[in-house]
């Protein structure tokens, strides 16, 4: 196979993902490594890094849109990142030090991989709201408003120690497999930390692209990163997320979530054989 | 929570984010395409096992240098850089808004993310 003909399939490859990962809210990043892997015959270290920047990419482009429109809380965003940025280091540590070996990291990702198709699939019940302000976050002014049928809702935050842990988790599983954390962060923030569900969403995006970035930089010098991958799959990522993200509007996401729950599953269950039975590390 | 002030410095942060992403893109391709134009019909690499890139396309000084001279995955690292770059933008501006606001608190939640970014930048170089 020619160079040209491989790229192009990576493209169309990536496309797909950014295009799924954006309907059904997913990511693309957890679609990125096992197809990389599995599809393309790629070793992991490659589609990890490969994955990262992508992530950063489709982020990024999200992130814009929903600063305008006032529901993410950037002291949020700034105090978790300060656990998210730090827990990405110690991942991307965890793998440039090979510290972790890669079938041990397949195995680490099939299951992060069926926990975070399980998460989407739950439907997104809203959490009773605080009533009452928590100490440690008034004290941290974490508390917000955001904008209401009838002017501005305030809301509380709680758990905050909680919280601050989980985030670095998900930092470090960013930094680890590649992927943006989104799942595990909103849910931090909606069900633990009792924020609103639509600003833990537009603030975890919002702080995914920093997460990555922290992990990437490490990648990137150490040599994870190969050019002749990176620019197929960020292009493809890119424009199909941008394009899943307006099919948003318009497709009935039901039949598709259904259908890329079972195309997970049935990755998932690949990444972790191949940790399995695989000999090097 | 938000002055006017401050508005405007977010709806800055809205297009520095696009821009940033689309910059990055645009290199991305332009380095893409070189590199196809000059490889794209040889034999696919084979990456079966992972073995790290080369300097000049892991050290960003080597990946300035090899971009300036039009090397098509130089190119490439380069946009990837650009790409890297922009969240780190955006957490300066950040800082900024919180300087601004006089919030010595949020500032320094900000600093530290700062500083852990560039740790992590700097490490991965240190450490070859």
């Amino acid at each position: 196979m020619s160079v040209l003909v491989f790229t192009l399939l990576v493209m169309v490859g990536s496309f797909f993902a950014g295009f799924l990962g954006a309907l059904t809210g997913l990511g693309g990043g957890v679609v990125i490594v096992p197809m990389m892997v599995i599809l393309f015959g790629v070793d992991m270290p490659y589609a990890i890094g490969v994955s990262l920047v992508s992530v950063i990419a489709t982020s990024s482009g999200a992130a814009a849109s929903y600063v305008r429109e006032g529901y993410s809380n950037i002291r949020i965003a700034m105090f978790l990142e300060i656990a998210t940025t730090t827990g990405g280091l110690v991942g991307a540590a965890l793998v440039a030090l090979k510290i972790i070996p890669m079938n041990a990291l397949s195995i680490i990702f099939g299951i992060v991989l069926l926990i975070s198709a399980y998460l989407a699939s739950r439907p997104k019940g809203q959490q009773q709201l605080a009533e009452e302000p928590d100490k440690l976050a008034t004290w941290l002014k974490l508390d917000g408003e955001m904008p209401g049928a009838q002017g501005p809702k305030p809301y509380h935050v709680r758990n905050v120690p909680t919280g601050f842990s989980l985030m670095f988790v998900a930092g470090m599983l960013s930094g680890l497999l590649g992927i943006g954390s989104g799942a595990l962060k909103v849910l931090a923030m909606d069900q633990i930390m009792r924020i609103p569900f639509k600003v833990s969403t537009t603030t975890s995006n919002f702080m995914i692209g920093v997460t990555a970035a922290a992990s990437a930089g490490v990648y990137l010098s150490r040599g994870y990163i190969d050019p002749g991958l990176a620019f197929p799959v960020v292009l493809g990522v890119l424009i199909g997320s941008m394009l899943g993200a307006r099919a948003l509007l318009v497709v009935q996401t039901r039949i598709l979530r259904v259908v890329f729950s079972v195309v997970i599953f049935v990755l998932a269950i690949q990444m972790i054989w191949k940790g399995l039975m695989s000999g090097h590390s | 929570m938000s002055n006017p002030q401050d508005h405007s410095l977010e709806q800055i942060l809205g297009y520095l984010l696009r821009g940033g992403v689309l910059l990055s893109a645009f290199i991305l391709l332009l380095g893409g395409t070189i590199y196809l134009w000059r490889h794209g019909r040889e034999p696919v690499i084979d990456r079966h096992l992972f073995s790290p890139e080369p300097p000049e396309y892991s050290y960003p000084l080597e990946i300035l240098r090899a971009a300036n001279e039009f090397q098509g995955r130089a190119l490439v690292q380069l946009g990837l850089l650009f790409l890297i770059a922009t969240p780190v933008m955006r957490v300066v501006i950040t800082l900024i808004i919180f300087a601004r606001r006089k919030n010595l608190i949020y500032t320094l939640f900000t600093l530290i993310v700062l500083v852990v970014l560039c740790v992590g930048f700097f490490a991965g170089i240190v450490g070859h």
